[in-house]
């Protein structure tokens, strides 16, 4: 389990550079998810890798950290959020400048 | 327990929250509340100052929950000194701002300032890493609205490259993060002592 958690967290982490590094806005925008999906994982898997353990203390010997779980959740959110507000804005770029490249090139706008 | 420690964060929150609801549209009340709020930012981060000269250095645990399960607010003097100089620099923004006619540019640009303001104070103010990513996330989400504050493709593209470059530093910030928090067995600022290990 540790081997697969850690090649998904590495393969999405790949995944997500390769798409960032894209031109148009979009892929950049799915690259930065992919990237916000690894760092959960891996925000999840700092708590140890526990199977079949409640996240309760003195509920089950051994138990499940419960803190890393509620972090993952509040980073959940937050990408959650910055992924809609850069979506929001994408869209009200490509729509004011008529293309959706994200590098700043002076002569597009003209 | 010195409650006002967390009033550096409510204040601007509460102000922000009613000059969207309240004053929507009305520029020149909008500024004045501003400006009051900020004053009074200015003379409670002052007080925090004297408090932390004076008395040391103190934690404040909202809602009373135990350090690793709540959040924790610490005043020491770096962090009142922090909170006093971002006041100061705030009336000085707000005070530039109104003066150029800046604010009246777009539509939300003060109750916008004030949630930025609300960020960094809790950044300045928080006491485990977790958290100061959360009070980071909340100021920095201001700020994306002060970037494109006033419109126009040039500033929206610009904005786009301003949140992209802040999406990736926040998911490196996490993969700092992942690690120092896991704290097992040693303890760490987010997981102290008292707590029993986790299993292996």
């Amino acid at each position: 389990m540790e081997a697969l958690l850690a090649s998904a967290i590495g393969l999405l982490t790949a995944v997500g550079i390769y798409l960032m590094l894209r031109q148009r806005t979009f892929p950049v925008i799915l690259g930065l998810t992919f990237l916000s999906y690894a760092v959960n994982l891996f925000l999840f898997a700092s708590g140890r890798l526990a199977v079949n353990a409640a996240p309760i203390i003195g509920l089950t010997k051994p138990y499940a950290d419960p803190l890393p779980q509620a972090l993952v959740l509040t980073a959940i959110v937050i990408s959650f959020g910055m992924t809609a507000v850069i979506m929001i804005m994408a869209i009200g770029g490509y729509l004011s400048a008529g293309h959706d490249r994200i590098d700043l090139d002076r002569g597009a706008d003209e | 327990m010195n409650h006002w420690i967390i009033a550096p964060v409510v204040l601007p929150a509460f102000v922000a929250a009613v000059m969207v609801i309240m004053l929507r549209g009305q520029l020149d009340l909008q500024r004045i509340a501003s400006l009051a709020a900020i004053l009074a930012l200015n003379a409670i981060a002052l007080a925090l100052l004297w408090s932390a000269a004076t008395r040391g250095p103190e934690a404040y645990f909202l809602g009373d929950w135990p350090a690793p399960f709540g959040i924790v607010l610490v005043l020491d003097q770096l962090s009142a000194l922090m909170v006093a100089l971002l006041a100061a620099l705030a009336l000085i923004c707000a005070l530039y701002a109104i003066g150029s006619g800046w604010d009246a540019r777009g539509a939300h640009f003060h109750p916008l300032l004030m949630f930025l303001l609300m960020g960094i104070a809790g950044a300045f103010l928080t006491g485990d890493a977790f958290n100061l990513f959360v009070f980071f996330e909340v100021l920095l989400i201001a700020s994306y609205g002060l970037m494109i504050h006033g419109g126009g493709p040039a500033r929206t593209r610009a904005g786009i490259q301003y949140v992209a470059f802040n999406l990736i530093g926040s998911s490196l910030f996490l993969f700092g993060l992942a690690p120092c928090s896991s704290g097992c067995p040693e303890p760490t600022p987010m997981r102290p002592a008292s707590l029993p290990p986790c299993s292996p």
